[in-house]
């Protein structure tokens, strides 16, 4: 037998079916005239699939789909203000609430295809964001349940501007989408070393919506937050630089970039909630160090590390030092204990003078040659681990 | 009247403050500023503003304080981005325009 095109047709072969039609009663030959067609119609199908994927309504069932809306508050403080733009409308012509829109998306892309996390709370939560907040706002902020973006220096005269508006840079948005995601996983508290790992895993994943869209590798990425953000009045890159911290920027009216970028440098301060937006130099670093150490892009392992900790791991309390110990377990579920990429993660955190040993992390002394007594050891472990996986 | 003005956190982190002596301000400012501390009720208010969203602090908010020293007596008032009453707002925002355009004086 020839012309099987399919099992569909060798469960009943045609000549069966014809059989049926020529010889069989009224409504033997309606049945077998509707298989044909149903088993033709299905093969068609097939072939449609075959050369061109899924078909939208399939596709749709199966994805978990964005669901933005923006808003303005005209100026004001009321929120969320009046909607601008509903999920797939078009383009407003405003380019802070067009960015707003697309940066979302883009957000909630990085979280659903790559970690397969439905929104910010997992379920579907529909991103709400305002812009035009107020007048002369140079900030962007998560209220706990919405983002909420500034325009920047417009209401000062052009040589006194410093800010753009915030929905400029796309990281600003995903760092502040990412402090819902941490409400929702691990709740870190917004005051010291566990308020600077909240601000540390907005910046993170901030980060790599932008080198996703840019599709820059870990080494490609200039690991700069905000750029774009100043005006071409500031000396500066940046907000922050999770490459070099205290580098971003250095200004006679902003001042220069205090973060530290090791343990030696922590900041003690009462400001800014205990320095939750300086010493998250640290941890940032920590992660910068471990990508790169790691190569290709950074969201696909260095990134899965990081989220399965927070979605998993850490306490609202977590510290440092817990965090170092929770992305290295976190490494050895995903990799294997022992493998290259728990070894990545160790010398990321060494490099910031946090070394995790068996039986618990040590924080460290500040000394940067530090390895629980050993000198030397976290620099050797840092060069031994560029020395295997080499240059990227 | 002395008004000691600080806001700190913000996505960056960085804080802007000012000291204003009214008896220093044109007339004008001087009389717009002390209208809107009237407005706030600000002798009235709690020393610390945190109504929250459910008891959501959320993230990269500014923290505003303000002091006000007048006939020998002082109060503090400390409150969250989103938090202030709508009462307040003209006077934290013509706090902060003051203390932004103080960074550009020598």
């Amino acid at each position: 037998m020839n012309g099987c095109r399919s099992s569909l047709y060798c469960i009943l072969p045609p000549y069966m079916f014809r059989e049926i039609v020529e010889n069989g009663t009224a409504d033997q030959r309606q049945q077998a005239l509707r298989n044909l067609v149903s088993v033709e119609a299905t093969l068609v199908q097939r072939d449609v699939i075959a050369k061109e994927g899924p078909w939208e309504p399939l596709m749709e069932a199966m994805s978990t789909e964005v669901n933005r809306t923006i808003y303005t508050a005209d100026n004001s403080s009321s929120l969320p203000g009046r909607q601008l733009r509903s999920e797939g409308g078009p383009p407003t012509g405003d380019p802070a609430a067009d960015e707003a829109y697309d940066g979302a998306g883009a957000t909630h892309a990085l979280f659903s295809e790559i970690f397969n996390r439905n929104s910010i709370d997992g379920n579907g939560m529909r991103l709400d964001s305002t812009v035009h907040y107020r007048t002369g706002y140079d900030n962007a902020f998560w209220n706990g349940r919405q983002m909420i973006y500034g325009d920047g220096d417009e209401d000062l005269p052009e040589a006194q501007r410093l800010f753009n508006r915030f929905t400029i840079a796309v990281d600003i948005i995903g760092h502040e989408l990412t402090h819902g995601v941490t409400q929702h996983t691990a709740n870190l508290i917004y005051q010291g070393q566990a308020g600077a790992l909240n601000e540390s895993m907005s910046d993170v994943f901030g980060s790599l919506v932008k080198q996703r869209l840019l599709g820059h590798s870990a080494a490609d990425a200039d690991w700069i937050i905000g750029e774009g953000l100043f005006t071409s009045n500031v000396n500066g890159a940046g907000i922050r630089s999770m490459k070099a911290p205290g580098t971003a920027y250095n200004d006679p009216v902003l001042g220069k970039d205090p973060q530290p970028g090791h343990m030696r440098d922590y900041v003690q301060t009462t400001s800014d909630n205990g320095g939750v937006h300086i010493n998250s130099g640290i941890p940032n670093h920590a992660f910068h160090v471990t990508a790169v150490n790691l190569g290709g892009f950074a969201w696909e392992k260095a990134g899965q590390i990081w989220y399965l900790t927070l979605k998993s791991k850490l306490s609202e309390t977590a510290d440092f030092a817990m965090a170092a110990a929770k992305t290295y377990e976190a490494a050895g579920e995903l990799y294997g204990l022992g493998s290259l990429e728990q070894q990545a993660v160790r010398a990321g955190w060494a490099e910031v003078g946090i070394n995790i040993q068996q039986g618990g992390p040590d924080p460290g002394d500040g000394d940067p040659g530090d390895g629980g007594g050993r000198p030397g050891c976290a620099g050797s472990l840092t060069g031994l681990f560029r020395s295997l996986f080499g240059p990227r | 009247m002395k008004i000691y003005f600080e806001r700190t956190g913000g996505f960056m982190g960085r804080g802007v403050s000012t000291v204003i002596d009214t008896n220093q301000l044109p007339p004008e400012e001087a009389l717009s500023l002390l209208e809107k501390l009237d407005e706030s009720d600000f002798f009235c208010l709690p020393e610390k503003i945190t109504t929250g969203l459910e008891g959501l602090s959320g993230a990269d908010r500014y923290c505003y304080k303000v002091t006000v020293e007048l006939a020998g007596v002082q109060r503090t008032v400390e409150t969250l981005e989103g938090d202030a009453p709508e009462e307040m707002q003209p006077l934290l925002n013509e706090l902060t325009h003051l203390a932004r355009a103080e960074r550009f004086q020598p």
